[in-house]
This record gives C-alpha cells, structure tokens and sequence, in this order.
C-alpha cells in the first residue's frame, strides 16, 4: 500500500491505480467542505451494506460526430462543468486520470450539504472510473464511458453500488436516495451532450438489482455516515460564518 | 455491442470444487459468457476457483462483473478464490477490495490447499 498523496503525481492513463490506504486530498477552494473525507478509506460495492444495484444511465450523441474517445477525452477534460448545479466537484485542474482524488459536495435532505470523497481507480481512453470514499451514500463504483451502437456514439453512467450503511438503505428503500441520483446523472448527461452539439435526446435508464442481501458485517460503517456528520458539523459552519 | 474477448472453460478437479478457466479480457460484454460458467460450475460445488492466468486484461466494467459474481457465490454459501493474477490483476482486485473478500493463491496447487 502506498500513500495517495506521493499517488497523485504517478497516476498512468490507461491503467489501474496504485492502490492505496488513505484518501488525502489537495487544497481546496474555501467554499468547498471537506468534512469527513481527509484520511478516509475507500469502500466501493464490496464492501456496502445495502442491496447490490447495478444503475445504468446513457444517452445518444444523435448528429454529432464525436467519437467515443473524443467524447471520453472532453468529459475528463471537463468532468465538472457538466455536474448540474446540485454537486460540486473539487477535483485537480487538469484532465481526469487513475489516482485523481477529488471531494465531492452534494445536495443532501433538509439542506445539508454532504461532503464526501472519491478515488479514480481505473481510467483508459474510452472510460474512467471512479470508487467512493468512507462515509458516502453509497459504496460504489461508478463508470463513465463511451462507445458506437448502431452508428451512433452513446455515452454512459453505470453505477455498481450499495448503499454503505442500514440508514442510507433505508433512503434507497424509500427513494429518497436514488431519485436524486437518478435526477443528476440524467442532468449531466444532457450537458455533456449538449457540450457536442446534442439537444432534446432522451437519457435511458435502467436499474437491476444484482443482489438483495445485504451485508450485516458493513453496518458498522454507519459511524462514518457524511449526512450525519455533515448535519452535526453546521453549526460549526455556521458559528464559523457568523465570525467571518 | 463489443464482442466478448474472452472464452472460459469449466472443469472440477475435486469433487465440490469448480475451476473456471478464463482466457482473454475481463470487460463488460464478458457477461453473459461469465454467468454461463457459473451456471455450468456452480451445482453440488461448495468453492469456485477463477483461473486468471491466462488473462490478459481487465476493466472497470470486468471488475465489476466479478463483484457481481462473488454476490451470487455466497448467495449459494460458496466460496470464491483466485489464483495466477498478473500486477494489474491484483491491483483491480486490491483497489476494489475483492482482495479481502476473495481467497487469492499463486498456483492452482495453493489454491486447492487453502479450501
């Protein structure tokens, strides 16, 4: 196991990441929260608590003649810049590749703002892939790609994932997790595609549950839960604003 | 659709115990041919045992295939080990953290020791 930190500077497109023990992020902007991701491990599907879903978000780049790889190289380019204004992405300025660590500030329930982590694990010219940090919603990994169906390029969102612990499985159950998820992976696709041109095309949508028995030996991840955290931490950011 | 690059064979040196032989790439069209294996080894087995000498490559999309697999292996109280990883194999496997959930030996002979 390595440090991420010496990681960041060896990452090698194309490849796997070198592994890593914990997650250490770079400077960020003052707006951004980092609360319960500095020092955190990943998790990903393995090793979550909820159902194992497999979610499938595409949409056809219809007219454009944008290639999958050129599509892939633009959305690593500017990963960001297609997030729907709901999350923000605070990532290294520069393009996407394996052992990027980025910090993630998410809309969650009654305005807390969710901070969390991600680590790209996998990245080669068609496709990158990032896995979740300690404390997120999900324990996932998350693909991002593009290929030719039909003549057409189609770009795509698959998400492998379980919820990390028994009260964020209990918001998948009722919905109060995935509509937002789906709702932000529709959005960015629709500005991704309308980066190449690409306006009005429907965003699919699919989800399989691959697996429905959870994982009782991951519900002690509940301690790192980001939206109790977050939730506790808002005084703190609020006394904190009032001194400023 | 991408063609599967992939071709496994099934076979059960010991009885209770299947070996997936899997030759090619790891990556998402590799599915269906996948799961067919594990149709194919899972019955009367208590250990599925991937052979991963003989691969050459695998993906996001492929990783995620075998987490998927290792879900419907301890559905069926199996367990699932690996041998013959190559470095970008056991990087996959450690930074997804199958490693802990997945036996993984060097040689079919260590595999077998360690059911």
């Amino acid at each position: 196991m390595v440090d991420s930190q010496a990681m960041q500077t060896t990452g090698q497109p194309g490849k796997w990441a070198d592994p890593v023990d914990r997650l250490r992020f770079p400077p960020l902007p003052k707006e951004a929260i980092n609360v319960n991701t500095e020092g955190r491990r990943t998790t990903g599907p393995a090793k979550g608590f909820g159902s194992l879903w497999r979610r499938t978000y595409a949409i056809r780049l219809a007219n454009s003649t944008a290639t999958p790889a050129e599509v892939v190289r633009v959305w690593k380019e500017r990963f960001s810049s297609f997030w729907p204004p709901s999350g923000r992405y605070y990532g290294v300025d520069k393009p996407i590749e394996a052992g990027d660590v980025a910090v993630l500030n998410l809309a969650g329930p009654a305005g807390v703002t969710i901070a969390t982590g991600i680590l790209v694990i996998y990245a080669d010219d068609e496709s990158f892939c990032f896995i979740s940090a300690e404390g997120h919603m999900f324990g996932g990994m998350i693909t991002f790609s593009a290929q030719t169906e039909n003549g057409t390029t189609v770009a795509q969102v698959q998400a492998l994932l379980r919820a990390s612990d028994p009260l964020f499985e209990i918001a998948v159950r009722l919905g109060i997790a995935t509509k937002p998820e789906d709702q932000f992976w529709h959005g960015a696709l629709k500005n991704l595609a309308a980066y190449f041109g690409v306006e009005g095309q429907p965003v699919s949508q699919q989800a399989a549950l691959l697996d429905p028995s959870l994982q009782w030996s991951e519900a002690k991840n509940v301690w790192y839960n980001a939206a109790i955290r977050n939730a506790l931490h808002m005084p703190v950011r609020w006394l904190r604003g009032q001194g400023a | 659709m991408t063609q599967p690059k992939i071709q496994i064979d099934v076979r059960s040196p010991v009885e209770g115990v299947s070996i997936l032989d899997i030759r090619g790439e790891i990556t998402g069209s590799a599915e269906e041919a996948l799961l067919a294996a594990y149709s194919a080894a899972s019955s009367n087995t208590r250990a599925i045992i991937l052979n991963l000498s003989e691969v050459q490559s695998i993906d996001s999309f492929g990783i995620g295939l075998l987490i998927t697999l290792l879900a419907r292996v301890r559905s069926q109280k199996q367990r699932l080990l690996a041998y013959g990883l190559s470095e970008p194999c056991r990087r996959a496997f450690e930074l997804t953290h199958l490693d802990e959930a997945v036996g993984l030996y060097t040689d079919e002979a260590e595999a077998l020791g360690g059911l």
